[in-house]
């Protein structure tokens, strides 16, 4: 039982979510013309492909740069609203960050929580708002309590992609008070958020990821 | 609907050089950046403006003499990335300040924001004026908060007036949030708008028009049977009127934007009655044109912005703008 991940085991796992991303076009788009424009799949698919092209047998020195990387280059390919907060979960969790050459849960629920904090400073969101916020925040929770407890990366990024799903899952409940699902108002309430989706998506990829290759 | 395109991935780079080899002496493209810029620069506060393509020519069409001096082009109904707003601000005169109007949609505010901060720290002085005039899409108490549309066209003429007429950066911005604020559109669409599948962007049958619909079909706030021009300009008057305050004595300057698919014959008829009746509640129509400025691909429909005209925003409303897509002299 491994606790920590070198870069090269990093970037193989965002390889491996580049991918599940890709995969997951149709089912995102989907789930956004139901309440929002239809092109968050396309959106994201796009982002993803460039991430794969970004890290495919490149070497990286550090996480920092690493996460960078694959924030820099969602928020330069995607556009639109996603581009920036899918870029901010990536970039703003390493920005200013003394680097490192692994990573174990502790770090990474660092990365993820400054990156939550910022996201929603920037996109004005609260949990509840029907945005990916309510899908990153029990997973930002989860890397911490998995933290906490002294688990292992493995069983970490599980409780991770577990906070991510009942997040995704609560966004049904929730009316948006932001993009076009707003205008929608009760009407999308049974609906789950396509933002809330990728980002269990995301997660997910990673502790599936983690429980194959660690 | 059947579309005329090539690689859909070509798409914004083909429209723009096509649109460029029309005035070459005027425009041309920041390569790489989906940019498109101003060939005659000047020593002044510069605009900068962008958006998602595919509402055409909102963006390309409002870059030029007397408008904005830069944009940047997003993919079809989608914000244009950072990064591209960013080297588009470098690429304009900016020694004196950089203004970026966009619509009031997500995506714009965020990438516009943040691109706010990068230029900072390149030492760029920047302010960021979103468009806030649908009067559908949120109560006048909550003005900053609705979405931006057509009437754009109206803040984007003000906002190169008052910068070619050498108003310093926080003037400027004074200046053009003042005609943001006094700036009130009201839609109506007759037929769904067709994204480049050439699939529908809604439901919306023969026979009804729905009030207040976003232009990427975002629902509206009223669906009614189709009824006689005169009773849809006399419903949107009302709204329009009722939310911004205007009567009898203001002295406003009215825009009645083509959707596309609906006629100027047809858009001639509605705007007979909006003069018609303006008049009769003695409303001073200081200007009421056609313009085809905001079209959502392929819809069906129109819409009416007002702009609130005082002594100072007359003279630059009045100020003459040019762009192959964008003509109007008083």
């Amino acid at each position: 039982m491994e606790n920590t991940m070198n870069t090269r085991q990093l970037r193989d796992m965002f390889l491996s979510v580049a991918r599940r991303v890709v995969e997951s076009e149709d089912f995102l788009t989907d789930i956004d013309l139901k309440i929002g424009d239809g092109d968050h799949g396309f959106g994201m698919a796009l982002g993803f492909k460039a991430v794969k092209t970004a890290l495919e047998g490149k070497e990286f020195p550090t996480v920092e740069a690493l996460f960078q990387e694959v924030g820099m280059t969602l928020l330069d390919t995607m556009g639109g609203a996603s581009g920036v907060l899918f870029g901010t979960m990536f970039i703003s969790g390493v920005a200013r960050q003394e680097p490192h050459e692994r990573a174990d849960l502790a770090l990474l629920a660092g990365i993820f929580r400054r990156a939550l904090e910022a996201l929603k400073k920037r996109g004005k969101a609260r949990v509840g708002d029907k945005t990916m916020v309510d899908a990153f925040e029990p997973a930002a929770a989860g890397l911490e309590e998995g933290a906490a407890q002294g688990v292992s990366l493995k069983e970490g990024l599980a409780l991770c992609a577990a906070g991510a799903k009942k997040g995704m899952e609560y966004t049904r409940e929730c009316v948006a008070r932001f993009g076009r699902a707003k205008s929608y108002g009760t009407k999308a309430i049974g609906l789950q958020d396509a933002g809330a989706t990728s980002v269990w998506i995301i997660f997910q990829a990673m502790s599936d990821w983690a429980s194959e290759n660690i | 609907m059947n579309k005329i395109i090539n690689q859909p991935e070509q798409m914004i780079e083909q429209m723009l050089e096509g649109y460029i080899a029309t005035c070459p002496d005027l425009l041309e493209a920041l390569p790489r950046s989906k940019g498109i810029l101003t060939k005659r620069k000047k020593d002044k506060v510069s605009i900068v403006t962008g958006g998602g393509s595919g509402n055409e020519p909102w963006i390309i069409g409002y870059v030029g003499e007397g408008l904005a001096d830069g944009a940047a082009l997003g993919n079809v109904y989608i914000a244009p990335p950072a990064r591209a707003i960013l080297n588009v601000t470098k690429a304009v005169s900016h020694e004196k300040g950089v203004i970026y109007i966009c619509t009031n949609h997500a995506g714009d505010v965020l990438n516009f924001e943040l691109v706010g901060e990068l230029a900072e720290m390149d030492g760029i002085r920047t302010r960021c004026v979103f468009v806030a005039d649908d009067i559908t899409s949120a109560p006048r108490e909550r003005q900053s908060e609705r979405r931006g549309v057509a009437g754009i066209a109206m803040v984007m003429k003000v906002a190169g007036a008052a910068c070619d007429a050498g108003l310093e950066l926080d003037d400027a911005v004074r200046v053009i949030q003042k005609a943001n604020r006094n700036t009130f559109t009201f839609s109506v669409t007759t037929s769904p708008g067709y994204l480049p599948s050439g699939k529908a962007m809604c439901e919306l049958p023969d026979g009804f028009i729905e009030y207040g619909m976003g232009f990427n079909g975002e629902p509206g706030v009223l669906r009614t049977e189709l009824k006689p021009a005169d009773e849809i300009a006399d419903t949107m008057l009302k709204y329009l009127l009722d939310d911004s305050g205007i009567s009898g004595g203001d002295e406003i300057a009215v825009m009645v934007n083509g959707f596309g698919f609906t006629s100027l014959l047809e858009l001639s008829i509605v705007t007979r009655r909006v003069a018609e009746s303006l008049r009769e509640k003695g409303i001073v129509l200081h200007d009421i044109f056609i313009g085809t400025l905001f079209q959502p691909q392929g819809t069906g429909g129109f819409s009416i912005s007002i702009l609130k005209l005082d002594e100072e925003l007359k003279p630059y409303y009045d100020a003459p703008a040019y762009s192959p897509f964008f003509k109007k002299y008083r």
